[in-house]
């Protein structure tokens, strides 16, 4: 409706004329009613059509005696009628600034309670019901209240009608669930301390309010006998007058109790709290005398417990690093002079031909062995997260189309037909380029390399549900007897006899990197055909910045 | 060529097989070698001997290779080639700001070595005479590009480039660590409306790679910015 409201011009003479269409629309409702009324009463009450008849001939003959001129009649007449028409031009003249006032009338009659509802419509009908009803049981009748009740009877519909149309939950709005919403929302916000004492509050109160209303009832009870006191009276309510005190005694040391064993609960959940945030080092508020200072301690030695832990975790992990980087180490040393004289020994003269062919093995096989070397490493490193990311916004159909691009000539070497569907509109996500470039480089390599020869190897992105989803489908050589999960894990490879080129760590590495990235790779198996999926979130498209003018 | 022939190079690990393989192979170019085993025997020798490149270990008994440059920067400014198997981008850093010129991890590629120690012989002792025709030149690193000539010079060699990737060059020259999307490489190169062409692109860029890069598999210069674009690193 606040649309409504704007799009005809200027909201403020728009409210204006709404209200005086709507305003005339009652008095003409009014008024409708009021005639109906009358009509009611005369079909009733024929000595009315007498008074009627009499008082239009009066009208008729002896204005004078009415004190009205024909003139000043005819004004009159004129002048009600003037109002009738411009009551007419105003109700349906601006229909829809009435409409939408009737609306907004409506949608605040929704905020009223029903039960605040049905008490105002009982008292606009009761009245209206008791006036007919003793019309008809007692043949007696007050036409002039049936005149002016009428328009209240029909008022009344008139709201109902419009609450009812405008607001659905009609009867969901009322007392008893405006209650519960408020207690509930109070009971969310309390504390565990706040929540507790209002129940000790409760339990003490009640019998004490319950106590102290008998006693007064009965001292006020027996206090005007006084002429009939006696001791036994005196000696009852001296005992309720002790037993009330005795009890508020007791409450109120109850109170106290609850409130300080509150207090020092609050402080051991906060002394949890703060060690469930990280902070190990939280002090110990409870105090020595409390009855949970055992578990307060008892919690400080279990923090002591997990500091160790956590301690010999990370020293733990720093070991890991420190061996897998001592290992490369230790391995890359001999492995240099085993390429840097394998590569002297290709330039000796003299090889004979098997000689070279040899040395040819060698060369080989000790650059493939320093790749791995350099694999394990990396993917150590990731598995415990000891990489460095060098996250930026990338377009992840460029990148591909770059990998693609990059390895074309690997890619010639193979007998396979690649089906690359990588849409030109932009794929932005957030990640690391490097590593997200030897992501797919791996992937790519595993189908160059494992795929049934001849085979199409289908490669598409596509964005689905905010995200960039890139898959590879291929028909594996081997048979495919390892599941998804197990074909990710670090030195699994599909084909179990391990004839084929390759570490066997191409996946992991793949799935390392991208879980770094926080993407998603999974891999699936359905019979030989094997797919692996990649996907990031999508950043929201950003407009192209404009190409700055270059240093020249 | 001939400069460069009598020039004696300082090669230094603990492990003795180690330099004696490099000390073939450099010798095989006509290289005359020193070996040092550990750092105060490589600054013994530095001080003794007239030494102009050096090829250090960063692990090594006595004196590491890190401290041992420290000490050789005091007084000596020759280049440095740095080798180790620590292949972290945090370690790379770190030899390089001690003072070394670069940085090589082990395992390496002997032929790799060879071409980088060319490569740094030739523009330290040509410093400031490197042939570039003179005229308007564009310097970035190891790479001179004269405007004039239209040729790009790598350590004062001339670069046999084709008309194409001459263009190329000459943009990556004009605008370093500039990153270009391939359709403007494309449309700026080729003066035409770019569709599809990241592969064009990349087969200009591999070839460049291969005839201006040590070790085109690893590029120092000619970069891929993975899923951006391309750009040639500013030294």
């Amino acid at each position: 409706m606040a649309t409504n409201l704007k799009e005809n011009n200027g909201g403020g003479s728009f409210v204006f004329k709404g209200v005086l269409s709507w305003v005339s629309a009652l008095l003409l409702l009014i008024l409708a009613s009021a005639l109906v009324g009358l009509g009611i009463a005369l079909l009733i009450d024929f000595s009315l059509w007498r008074d009627l008849s009499d008082f239009i001939i009066g009208l008729r003959y002896y204005p004078h005696e009415l004190g009205l001129s024909v003139t000043m009649l005819t004004l009159y007449a004129l002048a009600v009628l003037g109002i009738l028409a411009l009551l007419l031009f105003f109700t349906f003249g601006f229909r829809k600034a009435r409409r939408a006032i009737e609306s907004a009338v409506g949608r605040a009659l929704g905020h009223i309670w029903v039960e605040v509802k049905l008490a105002a419509l009982a008292v606009i009908y009761l009245p209206l019901s008791v006036t007919i009803f003793r019309s008809l049981s007692w043949g007696w009748y007050e036409p002039t209240v049936l005149i002016l009740l009428l328009p209240y009877y029909v008022l009344g519909v008139y709201f109902l009608c419009l609450d009812i149309g405008k607001n659905r939950r009609y009867f969901g709005h009322n007392i008893v669930h405006s209650v519960t919403r408020l207690i509930a929302t109070c009971r969310s916000f309390a504390t565990l301390e706040e929540k507790a004492m209002r129940r000790a509050i409760a339990f003490c109160a009640v019998p004490l309010f319950f106590l102290g209303a008998s006693v007064a009832l009965f001292g006020f009870l027996v206090w005007p006998m006084d002429s009939y006191l006696d001791s036994d009276y005196l000696f009852v309510l001296l005992l309720m007058i002790l037993g009330t005190a005795a009890t508020a005694g007791t409450a109120a040391w109850y109170l106290r109790e609850t409130r300080r064993k509150e207090r020092e609960l609050m402080a051991l959940a906060a002394q949890i709290n703060e060690i469930y945030g990280g902070n190990l080092d939280a002090v110990n508020r409870v105090p020595f005398t409390s009855e949970l200072y055992h578990s307060a301690v008892q919690l400080n030695m279990i923090r002591t417990g997990i500091e160790r832990a956590v301690d010999e975790g990370v020293r733990a992990e720093r070991t890991k690093v420190e061996l897998i980087t001592n290992v490369s180490h230790d391995i890359k040393t001999p492995l240099t002079s085993v390429i840097s004289y394998t590569e002297l020994l290709k330039k000796e003269p003299g090889l004979s031909e098997q000689a070279k062919d040899y040395v040819n093995i060698l060369s080989v096989k000790a650059e493939r062995l320093s790749q791995i070397v350099q694999d394990v490493f990396e993917v150590s490193k990731a598995a415990t997260g000891n990489i460095t990311l060098n996250m930026e916004e990338l377009d992840l159909g460029r990148l591909l189309q770059q990998t693609f691009a990059e390895m074309a000539e690997t890619l010639e070497k193979t007998s396979l037909v690649w089906r690359i569907d990588i849409p030109d509109a932009p794929m932005p996500i957030y990640a690391d380029g490097q590593r997200m470039y030897r992501v797919f480089q791996n992937l790519i390599r595993n189908c160059a390399q494992y795929s049934l020869e001849g085979s199409r190897v289908y490669v598409n992105l596509k964005a689905e549900n905010g995200r960039a989803v890139a898959t590879l489908r291929n028909i594996s050589k081997a048979e495919l007897t390892v599941s998804g999960e197990d074909l990710v894990a670090r030195f699994v490879r599909g084909d179990q006899n391990r004839t084929t080129e390759g570490s066997g760590l191409g996946l992991s590495i793949a799935q390392s990197f991208t879980e770094a990235c926080s993407g998603r790779l999974s891999v699936s198996t359905d019979g030989d055909l094997f797919t692996v999926t990649v996907d990031f979130p999508l950043l929201p498209a950003q407009p192209q910045p404009e190409e700055g003018a270059e240093p020249q | 060529m001939e400069s460069l022939l009598d020039k004696n190079i300082l090669v230094v690990d603990d492990d003795r097989e180690i330099v004696r393989a490099i000390a073939l192979n450099l010798e095989q170019e006509g290289y005359t070698v020193f070996k040092a085993y550990d750092g105060l025997e490589a600054l013994d020798i530095v001080t003794t001997r007239p030494v102009h490149l050096i090829i250090i270990d960063v692990m090594m008994p006595k004196l590491d290779g890190l401290s041992t440059i420290l000490r050789l920067r005091e007084s000596k400014n020759l280049p440095i080639i740095v080798l180790s198997a620590k292949s972290e981008d945090t370690d790379k850093v770190l030899g390089l700001s001690m003072g070394a010129d670069d940085y090589v991890t082990k395992p390496f590629n002997p032929m790799e070595l060879t071409a980088r120690v060319k490569s740094h012989l030739r523009r330290y002792m040509s410093l400031g005479d490197i042939h570039t025709g003179g005229g308007n030149v564009l310097v970035n690193g190891r790479f001179t590009y004269n405007l004039d000539e239209r040729v790009l010079y790598a350590d004062g060699e001339p670069v046999k480039l084709t008309a194409t990737e001459t263009k190329i060059m000459e943009l990556f020259m004009r605008n370093p660590g500039r990153i270009f999307p391939a359709e403007e490489i494309y449309s700026r190169v080729w003066n035409e409306d770019a569709y599809s062409t990241e592969n064009t692109v990349m087969v200009h860029i591999r070839r460049i790679r291969e005839k201006i890069e040590l070790n085109p598999s690893a590029p120092e210069y000619l970069k891929v910015v993975w899923g951006i674009g391309y750009k040639l690193e500013r030294k």
